[in-house]
């Protein structure tokens, strides 16, 4: 099992996963925004995505948790 | 000195010398800002 | 025939020269970059219009008596505008980076080495030391610090200064990245950097206090600027005044922006605007800010000879003041390296510092030439 944390603060403009969808290391799996600037955030591991913490337009802190992998 | 050089020199100068007191002095008051929050906190703990 | 000659004598078509066409066709470039391009157009807009009504015949720059020549006179020769407009940035701007991470005030500092190498070349162009002043501070990249400056030291230097700031503003990421590679390695734009403390209230509401009394302590020349740039911050930070700090940021910001642009594009007569010197101001603009980015990323690899937890040198670059144009390009050029490394809130430290080290370099510039 593996989190994804949040690199940055930001808003979340774009979910590109769903729950139990499967993902590669370095994929894309959301999009934040910060300082007008996209900044995609790429999945850590290889896994299925267990669950998603954020929803779309949420303001996160950096190193919050976004999903779980497993 | 000749003016052109002396405005270099005191431009830099001054430049530095605000940055490295304002690094120290923000230091500092991070420190004292930490210290008086987390005394107002254990405050309301009691 | 006597009305045919009296009626011609009003009309402004008599009284135009050449020069004034040329403006006319520099003022439609911009028009046309702020509108396509979208070049800072909040900016670029009214100074473009400015520049076709000052090259129009007509009173509207005579002292005395015209209306930009008010809005000039009292705005920018008696230097209000540009204090006003920092108080907006100072209420935008959150410090959280730089009070995480002091060591970034440092970064701001060091790409003002940009500001002083154009000043030198300026002066072996042959520009006066008042003006070369006034062009070193382009490569600040700081518009407001720029019209502040040329206020006091150089006013018939203003508007081309001004342009040149602004549109090398919007170039910064054209301009920046060559530089940063140039003097970066790989295994230097990959470095990631710890994730930056929580910075909490308290020292938020220090922060603005401290800096306005060390800052005007040691260089009393820049008070205007950041007396009001602090007390932006203070009104944003203290929790309990957000309807000023609302307005400062937007509608009083907006109001000035169109003052100062406009008055700025009258002080671009074609008289004093279409001389050889305005092409060595560009020329020097260039160079100050490519030299600015370097010595930002050199001051960085400097400063990791000493430090521990390494910086990513990239975000030095960022100490030039376009904010957030500069820390964007940062993490940009250090995600090309590693798309996993997200610099852009590391670099916004050395980025607002970079505010605070332009308006101090603009302070002493003044305290010795005034």
């Amino acid at each position: 099992m593996a989190a994804l944390e949040s690199p940055m603060a930001g808003k979340v403009l774009e979910i590109l996963v769903q729950e139990g969808q499967k993902v590669a290391e370095d994929d894309e799996v959301i999009i934040l925004e910060a300082m007008k600037m996209e900044n995609p955030v790429f999945a850590p591991a290889d896994g299925v995505v267990k669950e998603i913490k954020v929803k779309v337009g949420q303001q996160i802190a950096e190193s919050e948790v976004i999903l779980v992998l497993e | 000195m000749s003016l052109p050089l002396l405005v270099l020199l005191s431009g830099i100068t001054g430049v530095f010398l605000v940055m490295i007191f304002l690094q120290l002095m923000v230091t500092l008051s991070s420190k004292l800002a930490i210290f008086l929050e987390n005394k107002a906190q254990s405050k309301t703990d009691q | 025939m006597e009305f045919l000659t009296n009626m011609w004598s009003t009309m402004g078509i008599g009284s135009l020269y050449w020069g004034n066409v040329v403006m006319w066709l520099i003022a439609f470039l911009f028009i046309y970059l702020a509108i396509k391009k979208e070049y800072e157009p909040l900016l670029l807009l009214p100074i473009a219009f400015g520049i076709l009504l000052v090259n129009l015949p007509s009173e509207i720059m005579t002292p005395g008596e015209g209306l930009l020549w008010r809005f000039y006179h009292y705005g920018e020769e008696w230097a209000v505008i540009p204090p006003l407009i920092f108080l907006g940035i100072g209420a935008m701007t959150d410090f959280g980076p730089v009070i995480a991470n002091p060591k970034t005030l440092l970064l701001g500092a060091g790409a003002q080495g940009g500001v002083y190498i154009a000043f030198l070349g300026a002066l072996a162009l042959g520009f006066s030391v008042s003006q070369a002043a006034v062009v070193g501070i382009i490569g600040g990249a700081d518009g407001p610090t720029t019209i502040f400056l040329a206020s006091k030291l150089a006013p018939e230097m203003m508007g081309v200064c001004a342009v040149a700031a602004y549109s090398y503003m919007a170039l910064v990421p054209v301009i920046q990245p060559p530089v940063m590679k140039l003097l970066t390695t790989e295994e230097e734009r990959k470095i990631r950097m710890k994730s930056l403390r929580k910075v909490s209230k308290l020292e938020k509401i220090f922060f603005p206090i401290i800096t306005a009394i060390i800052v005007i302590l040691i260089v009393p020349d820049a008070a205007s600027l950041m007396g009001m740039f602090c007390l932006g911050n203070l009104l944003r930070e203290s929790g309990v005044a957000d309807r000023l700090s609302n307005a400062a940021q937007n509608e009083l910001m907006n109001i000035v922006t169109i003052f100062l642009g406009v008055s700025v594009g009258a002080t671009m007569s074609a008289e004093v605007f279409l001389t050889p010197k305005v092409i060595f101001v560009f020329i020097l603009g260039i160079v100050a800010f490519a030299c600015a980015t370097a010595c930002g990323v050199l001051l960085a690899k400097f400063m990791n000879l000493f430090l521990k937890e390494k910086i990513n040198p990239l975000i030095g670059a960022a100490g030039v003041s376009a904010v957030p144009m500069a820390a964007r390009v940062a993490h940009k050029v250090g995600s090309e390296a590693d798309k996993k490394n997200y610099l852009l809130m590391h670099a916004m430290g050395p980025n607002v510092a970079g505010v605070i080290g332009t308006a101090v370099a603009a302070g002493m510039f003044l305290s010795v030439l005034k």
